[in-house]
């Protein structure tokens, strides 16, 4: 039996959650909050069972119905008021509001099934760094419809992670039922990945205690990944008043409701705690009111600078591309233990699909991690490394893969810094070769970088043969700010980074970060500006000796090498100057990189440009190579395409 | 064997990758004392005169018309006639142009040449050979149009003064570090925007034909300040700077007829409407086709001015031979003077300075109520810059063609 302080003291807590998700709902309905939330009104004592066993030092990562969990773990009533009520003062300055939460060790995300890899990767870290500490993932029964679940469990239990994975059963996902959503059984589909797993439900509170005990022991002792399946009912609806249950059902779970019951069977303590809670919170919200919003310019970061552009000799090492990425990932592999390569048959023997890792896992066991076919997962436990202070670089081993991580990319890498209001950064690196030409066919072959750029705070970096990608890689490890996606090409990995053999060319480079290759005519005014990247830069040679050759005009060449965000102030003077400016890239036309790079250029220049974009077909790319030569830009191609932009 | 003494073709003075050999004075074999001119040749710049600081009998391993390398050996000196006569067998000839390899050809140009006859060495130092070069290459052998210069500016262009100064070693070793970091390409830039509000006025006023620009004030004032700026009117090679004694405004032009850039000789001796009569000359010849090579060299410091375009800002990018290139950008109602500069000759510091005196000179058109330029008609000084030597101004006296005119003080009383 609990003893009865203990037992005033649990209620207590969960009266005050409990009154402040009320709160929430009355501010809703005065018009002072903003968006959306979903109370945990009849759940409360789950995220007090679990969170009254865990330390400061764990890590609790949660999801939308996330407001008890963040109370019970972290006990901040008024940074959490704040920012649902959109104050600076907020925890995240009221950015993330209800379901975008972070505070040291805890962070939440409204992304059903995303958050469970993320919270996987936290685990790889507190595995590595302390004998103890632990993390706890909350998710919903709905959320065992979504695939990352899955392929999240798989990896946890592969690695012995130290992730207790709680799912708070209501037996609805939003406004579908658990029969109508989820074939078989729960704890069986746990079961099958060899995960440890505890039962028990809201309205026995000892048992509810003495399981939350068991499971989180159990994953802080034996560092292993558990599994606690708590058979609840909220109260509320979903979120407002989307409540399309049987009246009938809600009244019978009132009445089981532990809050309730205490409210008949001890009436006065009930009123005590009520009233106790009730003016703590109302106290907070008032002072409250009066605070601001976030300044605007607090939030925006502007962060293109006019750059001065300088352009420099570059060296080249005479070496294979391939054997320079290698020697980057061996040289701060033995220097930095953080340095952590994450990816599919990424282990020797195998080394690779395009044999980057090779013995790396020889060398440095710790430091690559072999993943199933998880495309996802092993984006977000990336992603979660590198939220510990890692330096995770996930392998995706075909370009054509990234579709499946681009929620991980776009809903969790890019979204962290700014909602969680800059208290975390997510330096994730993402690496994956685009490009056809080998006779792969549609879904080995493409270059999807354009679908990659222009997402919140992530920045895509595409390697060409023209600089060496060790500085490259340098730079995206020192930098280290926020999440980068490096496009390889297949074709490249083979080729020396070596000078382009182009007589009367000078072959130059800008002092950006991310440096631009300038070819350039010597002693002459160049005619056309071509911008490209990647691996379209093998087609330059040819295409500016014929379109000299037959047409006498000359051709400066920008090969950049940041993709996004697209900074042109390399390319603006040429432009100005020739006022004929193309485009080449593999990908496909429409929506492409090209359009972007025009109208950025065109923006800044202000003057008249002839312009053209040269791109693949709008077609899967062929696997017969007569056929895939003609559909990506080949060199002939471009040049009769050129040709056309000058006689019009 | 310290009986030769091999003379190299001097890199000092030339940027150029080959020189041309001129003329070759004495005969193998001949004796030589210290003095005697050796060889002639001609670089982008001037005719050189090489003159022996040895004695000796004299062996050529070169001849007039080659085009050699800096720094190659052109000439040994012998102390024994006999030595010379045992290796004239075996002296090694230096390297020449290979010419077909590295020259591009477009099928236009190969066309012609081919229907021309015209021998392909002709190209041996292009880079590139469009038909537009063949035919001026014709026109070259007939010889340019002559162009009515000024004996000053005769003067200028034969005997090219150019003061020469090395470097310092702390220089040295800053050049070395910002080569460090940024390779070889050590350019920078420094800018500065003025408002302009009453400029335009002053400009409407004042000009007589080219009433939107504001070039023709800015070659007006860049160039006197020059003079005192004289960094930014010489050039690097290497490890020495050299300076120009005179200042030849460059100014771009870019309409339909590709990028040219027009010599303003002597610009800071010039007056402001004089200044303005060039532009326009200079303009309407290229416009015509008419430029003589002349007009497109010898410039010590460049002009570009994009306001027409509308160019807000933009980094020009430095003429060969030269330390510094002003461009000029315009918004609403301020011009941006942007200033590129080579490290390896100036400051950032040094070159801010030259801009805020620029921006400061224009300023002053702004600001005061003065409705043209005053200046010296014998010493040329502005009333500005005579401001601030004496402060006495300048004294309004009638010219022998009966027109007013101004003369300060120095000139006035003969000094
Ligand atoms: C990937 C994704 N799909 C759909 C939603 C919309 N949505 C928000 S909550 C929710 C229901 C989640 O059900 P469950 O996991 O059981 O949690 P509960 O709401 O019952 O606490 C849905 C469908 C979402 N947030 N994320």
């Amino acid at each position: 039996m609990l003893q009865s302080e203990i037992l005033t003291s649990l209620f207590q807590e969960a009266v005050k959650i409990r009154e402040t998700e009320e709160l929430f709902l009355k501010l809703f309905s005065e018009g002072k909050l903003n968006g959306t939330i979903h109370t945990c009104v009849g759940q409360e004592f789950n995220a007090i069972a679990v969170c009254n066993c865990l330390r400061d030092n764990d890590f609790v990562v949660s999801n939308h119905r996330c407001h008890g969990h963040y109370l019970a773990f972290k006990n901040d009533f008024s940074g959490l008021i704040a920012e649902l009520m959109g104050k600076q003062n907020g925890i995240c300055g009221g950015i993330g509001s209800s379901q975008h939460l972070f505070n040291k060790n805890f962070l939440s995300n409204g992304i059903q099934g995303g958050i469970v890899p993320i919270a996987a990767g936290i685990s790889f870290a507190k595995k590595n760094e302390s004998k103890d500490d632990i993390v706890a993932v909350f998710i919903g029964d709905g959320t065992f419809g979504s695939g990352t679940l899955y392929e999240s469990l798989n990896l946890i239990s592969l690695y012995n992670l130290p992730l207790l994975v709680i799912c708070e059963n209501n037996f609805y996902a939003q406004a579908t039922p658990l029969r109508e959503h989820l074939a078989g059984d729960i704890i069986y589909r746990v079961k099958s990945f060899a995960i440890e797993t505890f039962q028990t439900d809201t309205w026995d509170l000892e048992n509810l205690i003495v399981a939350s005990d068991e499971a989180v022991s159990f994953v802080r002792n034996l560092r292993k990944p558990a599994f606690l399946l708590i058979n609840t009912y909220r109260l509320n609806a979903h979120s407002k008043g989307d409540d399309n249950r049987d009246p009938k059902e809600i009244e019978l779970y009132k009445q089981k409701d532990l809050i309730n019951r205490y409210k008949i069977s001890n009436p006065d303590e009930y009123n005590k705690m009520y009233q106790t809670a009730v003016n703590e919170i109302k106290d907070i919200a008032s002072k409250l009111e009066s605070l601001n919003t976030l300044d605007i310019e607090n939030y925006i970061t502007k962060n293109h600078k006019q750059n001065n552009i300088e352009w420099g000799k570059i060296e080249y090492t005479n070496q294979k591309i391939s054997d320079r990425i290698y020697k980057f990932f061996n040289d701060y592999m033995k220097k930095d233990s953080k340095v952590i390569m994450i990816g599919e048959d990424v282990k020797y023997p195998y080394g690779g699909a395009f044999k980057i890792s090779r013995d790396l896992s020889k060398l440095y066991p710790t430091q690559v991690i072999e993943t199933p076919i998880s495309e996802s997962a092993i984006t977000g436990f990336g992603i979660g490394l590198s939220l510990m202070g890692y330096h995770p670089f996930v392998e995706i081993m075909f370009g054509d893969f990234i579709t499946l991580c681009m929620d991980q990319i776009i809903n969790h890498a890019g979204k962290f810094y700014h909602q969680y209001n800059k208290q975390v950064k997510c330096p994730v690196v993402i690496r994956t070769p685009m490009g056809g030409r080998r006779g792969y066919g549609p879904t080995h072959s493409q270059s999807l970088e354009k679908f990659l750029i222009g997402i919140d705070n992530v920045k895509v970096i595409a390697l060409n043969t023209l600089i060496d990608p060790y500085e490259i890689y340098e730079t995206i490890y020192n930098e280290y700010d926020q999440p980068v996606i490096v496009i390889e090409n297949k074709t490249d990995y083979n080729k020396l980074n070596s000078i382009l053999e182009l007589e009367n060319y000078e072959i130059t480079k800008s002092n950006e970060k991310y440096p631009t290759v300038k070819i350039s005519p010597v002693n002459h005014k160049p005619d056309l500006t071509i911008v490209t990247y990647g691996g379209s830069v093998s087609l330059i040679k040819k295409v500016i000796d014929e379109i000299f050759y037959e047409h006498e005009l000359f051709s400066e060449v920008f090969v950049i090498s940041k993709l996004s965000p697209i900074e042109v102030d390399s390319i603006i003077e040429s432009a100005v100057i020739t006022k004929n400016l193309i485009t080449l890239e593999e990908g496909k036309l429409e929506g492409g990189i090209g359009s972007e790079i025009i109208s950025t250029i065109i923006e800044k220049v202000k003057v008249g440009l002839n312009i053209k974009r040269i791109a693949a077909e709008m077609v899967p790319i062929p696997s017969a190579a007569e056929l895939e030569n003609f559909v990506i830009p080949n060199e002939q191609k471009v040049i009769s395409e050129i040709s056309e932009l000058i006689h019009e | 064997m310290n009986n030769t003494i091999d003379i190299k073709l001097p890199k000092d003075n030339v940027n150029d990758e080959f020189v041309r050999i001129l003329s070759c004075p004495f005969n193998d074999g001949d004796e030589v004392k210290q003095n005697d001119i050796l060889i002639e040749y001609e670089t982008s710049k001037a005719d050189v005169e090489y003159a022996s600081e040895n004695i000796g009998y004299i062996k050529y391993l070169c001849k007039s018309g080659d085009e050699i390398k800096p720094g190659e050996t052109i000439i040994r000196l012998f102390q024994n006639i006999d030595d010379l006569k045992q290796s004239s067998m075996k002296v090694e000839k230096p390297t020449k142009i290979n010419t077909s390899s590295k020259t591009r050809f477009s099928k236009k140009a190969e066309k012609l040449i081919n229907e021309k006859k015209i021998p392909y060495t002709q190209f041996q130092n292009f880079s590139f050979v469009t038909s537009k070069d063949i035919s001026s290459n014709l026109l070259d052998n007939n010889g340019f149009k002559d162009y009515d210069k000024s004996d000053q500016e005769k003067l200028n262009t034969e005997n090219k003064d150019i003061f020469t100064e090395e470097i310092s070693n702390t220089k040295k070793r800053e050049i070395d570090n910002l080569r460090g970091v940024q390779s070889s390409n050590l350019t920078s830039v420094v800018a500065k925007s003025i408002h302009i509000e009453n400029l335009n006025n002053w400009i409407n006023t004042n000009s007589t034909a080219l009433p939107q620009s504001v070039l023709p004030l800015i070659v007006f004032e860049s160039s006197r300040l020059l003079k005192k700026y004289k960094y930014l009117n010489s050039y690097f090679s290497e490890d020495k700077i050299h300076f120009y004694q005179y200042v030849n405004i460059g100014f771009a032009i870019d309409l339909e007829k590709g990028l040219k850039s027009l010599t303003i000789y002597n610009a800071d001796k010039k007056t402001y409407p004089r200044v303005e009569t060039e532009i326009i000359n200079l303009s309407e010849k290229y416009l015509e086709d008419e430029l003589t090579k002349e007009d497109l060299t010898n410039s010590t410091f460049t002009i570009s001015d994009l306001t027409s375009e509308r160019s807000t800002f933009f980094i020009p990018l430095i003429n060969k031979n030269q330390s510094a290139i002003l461009g000029i950008g315009k918004t609403e109602n301020q011009i941006n003077l942007i200033l590129s500069f080579d490290h390896r000759v100036v400051t950032g510091k040094y070159s801010q300075k030259f801009l805020n005196d620029l921006a400061e000179r224009i300023e002053v058109y702004i600001k005061s109520d003065l409705k043209e330029i005053i200046i010296c008609s014998k010493c040329l000084i502005s009333l500005r810059e005579e401001s601030k030597l004496s402060g006495k101004g300048l004294i309004r006296i009638i010219n022998s063609d009966g027109k007013i005119d101004f003369i300060c003080i120095n000139c006035l009383l003969g000094n």
